[in-house]
């Protein structure tokens, strides 16, 4: 199912976050999300899941309207997500974590665990770990095998590289290809330009809650706007 | 074995009293698990009293019947109490909720057939010890059964992460009403049970410092664990009567006690247990 995102807007206050945005999201396809500070990715992500409400626009999934419905529904509906900052559920067990991912789904078993857990790059997972108790990269590994525990038809995934080193990036990356192989739409919000180019079909820009631009990773980065959005232009 | 009887007949007050307690505990405890610090158990539990009670003494039901029917009706309260509260959080659901008691509290007061503040008489003994020991263990092994199910693994995300718990497709308000039926349901069963071994009901049975202890007793046993809230009901409602002979610094006694518990042990006596088994406890979250 694709997600797409027509004229979207968010007002907080008197402020436009997104002042229509346009997005779509094919089963499959990994479409990066970029743009420079308080541009509007995340505020993107909440509306779309329904943590934040909409001012205007249609979201759709497939043939199902999203907006206007409530996070749990959206949810429901096959979209799952990280968060920029980790929101585990820091108190309870790795297990317990994965169970609440698929917890619309039947129960998983342990095989199902160690399969998801070793898919998003953790090895030697302990199941009865505390969430909160691991490194910090195994958290953010978490956080997406929970978010794959629903099977998901769209992935949406709030800079998931912050804070990992080259080579753990590196493997993340060929994890999100991986995702959309098998048929899941992604939706990467990175600042790690080398990772999007590396993993993303497209890429859309956001500035001031517009797009800016939109195209290959090759064509976005060749840009004369998105280059002066994140350079700024000579004096 | 005469010896035991003679004790019991002695003590079967304070028995039936850590019974009750035990169950009004376990009816906060699941609030807490879902991170509710819904405070209205004091409340539920009149209700429950004062439906059974009236039914029966007044309508003239049987017990058998009377029950259930109040039951119900604490279960439907709570859910209906769910409702105007699904926005509040943490101390503010608290207040909210002690005032709700308050309104219960004060309505059985000014009402008729509650026999206001003269009480309720004439209560039939129609239970005793064994029932309500055979509800608290019906209770316990019910929770017990659901300890690993959806619902308990709902209320759990809900309280860590409520925004995140929707973001895996849980409907946290529907959590919030079940639990609170829940908790209304047990707390109607433990008035049910101190109405009909009591003889005698009036509205301050039911005041905010019954609320008070059974806050106590969760905290004392563990936020989020039954049986350390049915432990910590036994210890703090043993407690003042051991030591009786201090007359009125015993409510002093219990006040050391919630305090070192706080500080030493805070997640209460499951976190020691599961210290010694090294897992570690979980937290109360948002309450």
């Amino acid at each position: 199912m694709a997600l797409a995102l027509e004229n979207v807007r968010v007002r907080f206050g008197g402020v436009d976050a997104l002042a229509g945005v346009s997005l779509r999201i094919e089963p499959g396809s990994v479409v990066g999300l970029i743009g420079p500070n308080g541009a509007g990715k995340t505020t993107l992500v909440n509306a779309t899941t329904g943590i934040v409400p909409l001012a205007g626009g249609i979201i759709n999934v497939g043939d199902v309207r999203l907006d206007g419905k409530r996070p749990y529904q959206i949810a429901r509906s096959g979209i799952a997500r990280t968060y920029q900052n980790i929101r585990l559920f820091g108190a309870l067990d790795v297990r317990e974590n994965l169970r609440a991912g698929a917890i619309r789904r039947s129960d998983l078993d342990t095989n199902a665990m160690f399969a998801l857990l070793q898919r998003a790059g953790m090895q030697n997972a302990d199941l009865s770990a505390t969430a909160s108790s691991l490194a910090y990269g195994d958290q953010r590994r978490l956080e997406i095998a929970r978010a794959l525990a629903s099977a998901p038809a769209i992935l949406m995934l709030d800079e998931p590289a912050a804070g990992m080193n080259p080579s753990e990036t590196l493997a993340l990356a060929a994890l999100i290809r991986s995702i959309a192989e098998d048929g899941i739409g992604v939706l990467l919000i990175e600042h790690d330009v080398g990772l999007v180019r590396k993993v993303c079909d497209r890429v859309t820009v956001l500035n001031f809650g517009t797009v800016l631009a939109e195209g290959t990773p090759d064509e976005v980065a060749r840009d004369p706007a998105v280059i002066e959005a994140y350079l700024g232009v000579a004096v | 074995m005469h010896e035991l009887l003679a004790l019991f007949a002695r003590y079967h007050t304070l028995v039936d009293q850590i019974g009750i307690n035990a169950i009004l505990a376990l009816s906060l405890s699941i609030c807490l698990r879902a991170g509710q610090l819904a405070l209205a158990q004091s409340a539920f539990m009149g209700i429950g009293a004062y439906t059974s009670a009236i039914a029966v003494v007044t309508f003239g039901w049987p017990l058998a019947l009377a029950a259930p029917v109040a039951v119900a009706a604490s279960a439907v309260v709570g859910a209906l109490l769910a409702l105007p509260v699904e926005r509040l959080r943490g101390v503010y659901l608290a207040i909210a909720t002690i005032g709700f008691g308050e309104i219960v509290r004060i309505v059985a007061y000014n009402v008729q057939i509650t026999g206001g503040g003269d009480g309720l008489n004439g209560i039939p003994p129609l239970l005793s010890t064994p029932w309500i020991y055979a509800t608290l263990v019906a209770i316990g092994i019910i929770l017990y059964a659901v300890r690993n199910s959806r619902f308990a693994l709902a209320q759990a995300i809900t309280r860590e992460d409520e925004a995140a718990a929707g973001g895996v497709g849980v409907d946290t308000g529907r959590v919030r009403v079940v639990t609170l039926a829940c908790a209304g349901a047990i707390a109607g069963c433990a008035g049910i049970l101190y109405a009909f071994t009591n003889f005698f009901l009036t509205p301050s049975d039911f005041a905010f410092g019954r609320m008070e202890q059974i806050l106590v007793y969760c905290v004392i046993g563990g936020v989020t664990s039954p049986l350390g809230a049915v432990l910590g009901a036994a210890v703090m409602t043993i407690l003042p009567e051991a030591f009786r002979f201090l007359q009125d610094f015993r409510e002093v006694l219990s006040g050391a006690v919630l305090l070192l518990v706080i500080v030493f042990a805070p997640g209460g006596i499951a976190a020691i247990w599961r210290g010694l088994r090294k897992k570690p406890a979980a937290q109360i979250g948002n309450a």
